[in-house]
C-alpha cells in the first residue's frame, strides 16, 4: 500500500511539466498573448523609469494635444501625459487583478478543499454560501461591496476578491471530490495521515492544474471588473490614473479627442484578451486529450 | 415534472434567503456610522437619531434583519432618502427597460451566435470557423464600456445613424424605442454572443462525433437535417445552462450599458444612489436584481429538464 500514497515520482513530475511546457508554448496565440502580458507587466513595474512625464500634474496649455512626437499618445484634459498616464493605470490594472485574486484564492481554495474532503453539513454550509455570492450578478454585488465600503482601490480589491472566491472554492471541491476516493488517498488514510497533511500533500497537488487555468481567466476578469468600477466613478479615485477611469474621461472628449477613449481602452482589451488566451493555452497544454476532442476555441 | 419543480424551488429558498442576508449586512460593513455618511457630516444629532429610528437601526442586529425581511417580503423596500418615493416603485418604473435591454441583448446575441457556433462546427477548419475563433475570444474580452463608445463614436458621432444618448420608452412607439435602444443592445450583447458561439460549437462538435448521430447518418438522413433534427436539441443543452448563469452577466453588463447611454433603467438607478448614498434605494435594487437572477436560474434549470429528461429522474 505505501507506494500507493506517495505522489508522482518527481523525474515523472518533472518529465510532464516540460512537455506541458512545450505544448504551452506552441499552442495558438500563446507567444504573442505572454508578450503582452509580460508588457504590461514591465509598463506597471517600470512606470517611474519608462514614464516621459508627471502621472498627476500637466500643464493646462497642453490639455487635448493630439499624439504628436512631443506626447506619443497625446494629453488629456487636464494636459497630463496619456502614455505616462497609462503606464502608470497598468499598475493599478495589476495589482487590482493580482491581489483580488490572491485573497479569491486564500479563500477559496482552502473552504473548497475543507467542503469537499469533509462532505455533510460542512460541505453543505460552504457551498450554500457560494450559492449565495453566485446568486447575485457579479458586478451588481461588486458594486455594492465597492459602494458600501468606500469608493477606492482597496475596496475595489476586496470586492473583486469576495465575487471572485466561489470560482475557487468550486473549483477545488470539485477536484477534491474527483480524487477523495481514489487508492493514493485511501493508503495515505490508512497509513495514519492526518486530514490537513492529506489535503495539502496529496490532494491540492492535483488540484493545482485547474487552479493554474482558473487563476489566469480569474486575473482578465479582476482587471476588467476594476475598470468597470473606475469607469462607473467607484474605483480608484482622482488624480490616481486607471485605464477604467481614464477611459470615463476620454467619454467627454469623444469628438475632440478620440484618442482619450481609444488608448486606455485598447489596453484593456488587449490585457484582459491576453490573460484570458493564457488561460486558455494552459488548459489546452494540460489537457491536450481535451483539446483535440474539440473544446470551445 | 411536478417533483422535480418543487424540489429545485425548495432548494432555492435557502440561497435566497442568504442573498437577503448579504444584501442587508451591506449597510452594516459600511466603516463609521451608515446614519452619518447617508446624511453627511454637517446633519444635526435629530436628523440622524431620527433616520436611525426609522431604518430601525437603533435595535438588535437579528431584529433589525427580521423587521427589513418582513417588510421586503411584503414588498416594501422603505423610502429613498433623496426623494422619500418607495423603493419599490422606483425599481418597478425603472425595471421595464432594463428587462428589455437584457432580452433584446439576449436575443441578439442568439440570433448571431447559434448560426454562426453551428456553421463554424459543421464546417471546422475552413475560414468561417477560422473567423469564429478570434471574434470569441475578442467579444468575450472587449470592455463593454470600450465597445459603447466605440460605437457611440462611430454610429452617432461619425454617421449620425443613432442618438448619443437618450430613451424613448416602448409606449410612445416601437421604432423610436427600438431606434435608441440599438447601440445598447449590440453593446450589451457583444460579450454573451461570443460565449454563446464557443459554446454552441464546442458543444456540436461533440454531439456531431456521438454514435446517434453516425447511424442516422449511415441510414441516409441528409447532413443539415442530421445537425438540425438530431443534434441541434441535445447540443443546445449547455447552451441554454451558459444563456441562464450569464443572465447575471447581462443584469451587470446593464448597470454599465446604461451609464453610458443615460438609459433610465434599474442599473442607472444603483449607480445614481450609490453617489447620492441613499442606502435603501441601493439595498433594494441590488435585492431584485439578485432574485430575478435566482428565479431566472430556477427557469433554466426547469428548462434544462425539459430538454434532457434524464435530469428529472437524476
Amino acid at each position: 500500500m505505501a507506494p500507493l500514497a506517495v505522489p508522482p515520482r518527481p523525474r515523472a513530475a518533472g518529465l510532464h511539466r516540460r512537455r506541458a511546457w512545450r505544448r504551452f508554448w506552441r499552442t495558438r496565440l500563446a507567444v504573442p498573448s505572454a508578450a503582452v502580458a509580460l508588457l504590461a507587466v514591465l509598463a506597471a513595474v517600470g512606470a517611474g523609469y519608462l514614464a516621459p512625464g508627471n502621472p498627476v500634474r500637466g500643464n493646462l496649455s497642453d490639455a487635448l494635444v493630439p499624439p504628436s512626437a512631443a506626447y506619443w499618445l497625446g494629453t488629456d484634459d487636464l494636459g497630463r501625459d496619456e502614455l505616462t498616464r497609462l503606464l502608470f493605470g497598468a499598475r493599478v490594472s495589476l495589482v487590482a487583478g493580482l491581489i483580488s485574486v490572491g485573497l479569491a484564492a486564500a479563500v477559496g481554495v482552502p473552504a473548497g478543499l475543507v467542503a469537499g474532503y469533509a462532505g455533510a453539513l460542512v460541505d453543505e454550509i460552504l457551498m450554500r454560501l457560494v450559492d449565495a455570492i453566485l446568486a447575485f450578478p457579479a458586478l451588481v454585488l461588486a458594486l455594492a461591496i465597492s459602494a458600501a465600503l468606500g469608493p477606492g482601490l482597496t475596496s475595489s480589491m476586496l470586492a473583486i476578491g469576495f465575487v471572485t472566491i466561489p470560482a475557487f472554492a468550486r473549483l477545488t471541491r470539485g477536484q477534491v471530490l474527483a480524487v477523495r476516493h481514489l487508492d493514493f488517498v485511501e493508503s495515505a488514510r490508512a497509513a495514519g495521515a492526518a486530514a490537513p497533511r492529506i489535503l495539502s500533500v496529496h490532494i491540492f497537488p492535483n488540484a493545482v492544474s485547474p487552479l493554474v487555468v482558473q487563476g489566469s481567466l480569474s486575473i482578465a476578469f479582476a482587471i476588467l471588473t476594476e475598470a468597470s468600477l473606475s469607469f462607473l466613478g467607484l474605483g480608484v479615485q482622482p488624480p490616481t490614473p486607471s485605464w477604467g477611469s481614464m477611459l470615463l474621461t476620454g467619454k467627454n472628449y469623444l469628438t475632440s479627442a478620440p484618442w482619450l477613449s481609444l488608448v486606455p481602452g485598447a489596453a484593456i482589451f488587449l490585457t484582459v484578451m491576453s490573460f484570458n488566451l493564457i488561460g486558455d493555452a494552459i488548459e489546452e497544454a494540460l489537457d491536450p486529450h481535451r483539446a483535440a476532442e474539440g473544446r470551445p476555441v | 415534472m411536478i417533483p422535480y419543480i418543487i424540489r429545485r424551488a425548495v432548494a432555492t429558498v435557502p440561497v435566497a434567503l442568504l442573498v437577503t442576508v448579504m444584501v442587508f449586512l451591506l449597510l452594516h460593513i459600511t466603516p463609521g456610522d451608515p446614519v452619518v455618511i447617508m446624511l453627511g457630516e454637517e446633519a444635526s444629532p435629530d436628523a440622524v437619531a431620527a433616520l436611525r429610528h426609522s431604518l430601525n437601526l437603533d435595535r438588535p442586529l437579528p431584529v433589525q434583519y427580521g423587521l427589513w425581511l418582513w417588510r421586503a417580503a411584503h414588498g416594501d423596500l422603505g423610502a429613498s432618502l433623496r426623494t422619500h418615493d418607495p423603493v419599490a416603485r422606483l425599481i418597478l418604473a425603472r425595471y421595464p427597460t432594463t428587462l428589455e435591454l437584457t432580452a433584446l441583448a439576449m436575443l441578439l446575441s442568439l440570433c448571431i451566435a447559434l448560426p454562426a457556433g453551428v456553421l463554424s462546427a459543421v464546417r471546422r477548419n475552413s475560414w468561417l470557423d477560422a473567423m469564429v475563433t478570434p471574434l470569441a475570444i475578442s467579444g468575450v474580452s472587449m470592455p463593454s464600456f470600450w465597445l459603447g463608445i466605440l460605437l457611440i463614436w462611430l454610429f452617432s458621432v461619425t454617421l449620425p445613424w443613432f442618438p448619443t444618448v437618450g430613451f424613448v420608452p416602448l409606449r410612445s412607439g416601437l421604432l423610436e424605442n427600438l431606434h435608441t435602444m440599438t447601440l445598447p443592445v449590440m453593446t450589451l450583447s457583444a460579450a454573451l454572443a461570443a460565449l454563446v458561439m464557443r459554446i454552441t460549437r464546442a458543444s456540436l462538435l461533440q454531439v456531431l462525433q456521438q454514435d446517434y448521430v453516425r447511424t442516422a447518418r449511415a441510414k441516409g438522413v441528409r447532413g443539415p437535417t442530421v445537425v438540425i433534427r438530431h443534434a441541434l436539441r441535445t447540443a443546445l443543452i449547455p447552451v441554454v445552462t451558459v444563456l441562464g448563469l450569464q443572465t447575471g452577466t447581462l443584469l451587470g453588463g446593464a448597470v454599465i450599458v446604461e451609464s453610458i447611454f443615460a438609459l433610465p433603467g434599474a442599473g442607472r438607478l444603483i449607480v445614481d444612489a450609490i453617489f447620492a448614498r441613499d442606502f435603501p434605494v441601493v439595498q433594494g435594487t441590488v435585492l431584485a436584481l439578485a432574485i430575478s437572477f435566482i428565479l431566472v436560474n430556477l427557469g433554466v434549470d426547469l428548462l434544462y429538464a425539459r430538454l434532457d429528461p434524464r435530469i428529472r429522474y437524476g
